[in-house]
């Protein structure tokens, strides 16, 4: 959004009022607001350079950074996904993801260093997945305490009510007693059960797939977008290399007698 | 003769610096946890008593993960009523949620103007509704025994004199002026006032009686202000 809608957010023709004072990494936010577009080039460029894993750990220093100032120069718009994006970033500074898929990988001038890197990276990944475990653990505590999700009735209120009224079965879905009972307990249960069981090989996999059902769910019927985007790429990170390799040795070899067939 | 034992092991100080700055990382990464542990925590005896740290932590590792807890029980309707300064208080009353809010459910995904407009107006409305309670709670306070004119009076302070506008009135009255331009009304011959109004949304009990009547509630209204 802060790409997007940049015109809206920071241009001087914007019906928005910012506040001239303020300053952002010691830089007035006048000044960086009048240059909004040069700012979301720089940024468009540091992420093409991410991407490939160009400029490694001090790219994406800058990517946080530029992310930082857009937070701060329009807070208005940001949600718990830029909230959690926001430190993901941040985790992201120390991760070594350069191994694969980048132009090149890190080398390292002593083996002090490389023992030290890998530590931080290690620790900066599994911050990631710690963070988002707390994310569902005190989202379920806080609802626990509120009559609504206590009661089985909370989902009907959220779809039935005009800011998040995503579709026109809303009010279908939300008036169907069994309907909102089994999803507002499902998403209970689902954040406490995550930030315990995630660990868990055997568990992993469904609480996977129910997360996706989950934010798919809250994607299409509530029109919160890139919030559920970005829960569901971190599920991602819950599997080591072996276990992806294992799975991309299992899809081809479940394809392989299919293709042979064919060739016959 | 002496047998001198050439295995002897000797001091590695590579090994010693990595397994300091191990220690070290470690430690950061515990206090780090521990600190966010308690700050998202609800406010208990150990939060509040390391309340005078929240404000540096928070200025850095700010973060909140309510959603929807509790979930929205009403429905708001802004209204910005055009109100004519001639003789005949003709009033023209917009309500700004329901066309951006229609916007946003044509094209889902790519809707992030009016979802960024929705979210700039949702905002400002509810800051400016707390900055409202926020000053009438000083009011009720520091002047307990005030009449309920005399508090209306300090309140439309707020709004008449720009001195105390604030960024998120700014904001709404910046966007009365382009509906203004977009309906043809003339500023100089109006004035406009912000009103926000609350619908109840059925309880679920109620979800299909034809028969609810919904409250609806004024949390707020402006005074009249030139547009």
């Amino acid at each position: 959004m802060f790409i997007t809608s940049s015109e809206l957010l920071y241009g001087q023709n914007s019906f928005i009022y910012h506040n001239t004072g303020s300053y952002v990494f010691g830089v007035n936010s006048s000044i960086l607001r009048e240059n909004y577009q040069i700012l979301i080039i720089i940024y468009i460029i540091l992420i093409t350079l991410y991407f490939f894993g160009i400029g490694k750990h001090f790219t994406a220093f800058l990517v946080f950074v530029l992310f930082r100032t857009f937070q701060e120069l329009n807070g208005m718009v940001s949600n718990g996904g830029d909230n959690l994006l926001y430190f993901i970033l941040l985790y992201m500074i120390f991760i070594d993801s350069y191994k694969y898929f980048s132009v090149s990988k890190i080398q390292y001038t002593t083996i002090r260093i490389e023992k030290i890197s890998n530590l931080l990276s290690n620790l900066a990944a599994y911050s990631i997945c710690i963070h988002l475990c707390f994310v569902y653990f005190f989202s379920a505590i806080g609802k626990i305490n509120t009559s609504e999700w206590y009661k089985g009735v909370a989902v009907y209120y959220t779809l039935i009510s005009e800011r998040f009224n995503g579709t026109n079965y809303n009010s279908l879905l939300a008036k169907n007693g069994y309907f909102t009972t089994i999803s507002t307990y499902f998403t209970l249960v689902f954040e406490l059960l995550f930030p315990f069981f995630i660990w868990n090989r055997y568990w992993r996999f469904p609480l996977i797939i129910s997360g996706i059902f989950l934010h798919i769910g809250i994607y299409i019927f509530m029109m919160i977008h890139d919030f559920e985007i970005l829960f569901i790429s971190l599920y991602g990170l819950f599997f080591s290399d072996d276990d992806l390799r294992s799975f991309k040795e299992h899809l081809v070899n479940s394809w392989k007698p299919l293709l042979k067939e064919q060739k016959l | 003769m002496t047998n001198i034992n050439k295995n002897t092991s000797r001091f590695d100080i590579n090994e010693y610096i990595i397994s300091l700055c191990k220690i070290f990382v470690f430690f950061i990464f515990i206090t780090y946890w521990i600190a966010t542990l308690i700050y998202c925590s609800p406010n208990n005896f150990i939060r509040i008593e390391l309340n005078k740290y929240e404000a540096v932590f928070e200025s850095m590792f700010y973060q909140k993960w309510t959603f929807f807890t509790p979930p929205p029980k009403v429905n708001e309707r802004v209204y910005f009523l055009f109100i004519d300064k001639t003789k005949n208080k003709q009033v023209i009353a917009c309500e700004i949620f329901h066309t951006i809010r229609k916007n946003k459910r044509k094209n889902p995904i790519f809707n992030t103007k009016y979802e960024a407009i929705d979210g700039m107006l949702t905002g400002s409305t509810y800051a400016l509704n707390n900055s409202v309670s926020d000053r009438l709670e000083i009011l009720r306070k520091t002047y307990p025994d005030s009449s309920k004119a005399y508090f209306q009076k300090e309140l439309n302070l707020l709004f008449t004199n720009e001195k105390y506008h604030s960024v998120h009135f700014k904001t709404l009255k910046n966007y009365a002026q382009e509906i203004a331009k977009k309906y043809n009304i003339n500023k100089n011959n109006y004035t406009f006032k912000i009103r926000m109004v609350t619908i109840e949304i059925p309880p679920f009990k109620d979800r299909f009686n034809k028969r609810f009547i919904p409250k609806k509630k004024i949390v707020f209204e402006t005074f009249p202000v030139s547009i």
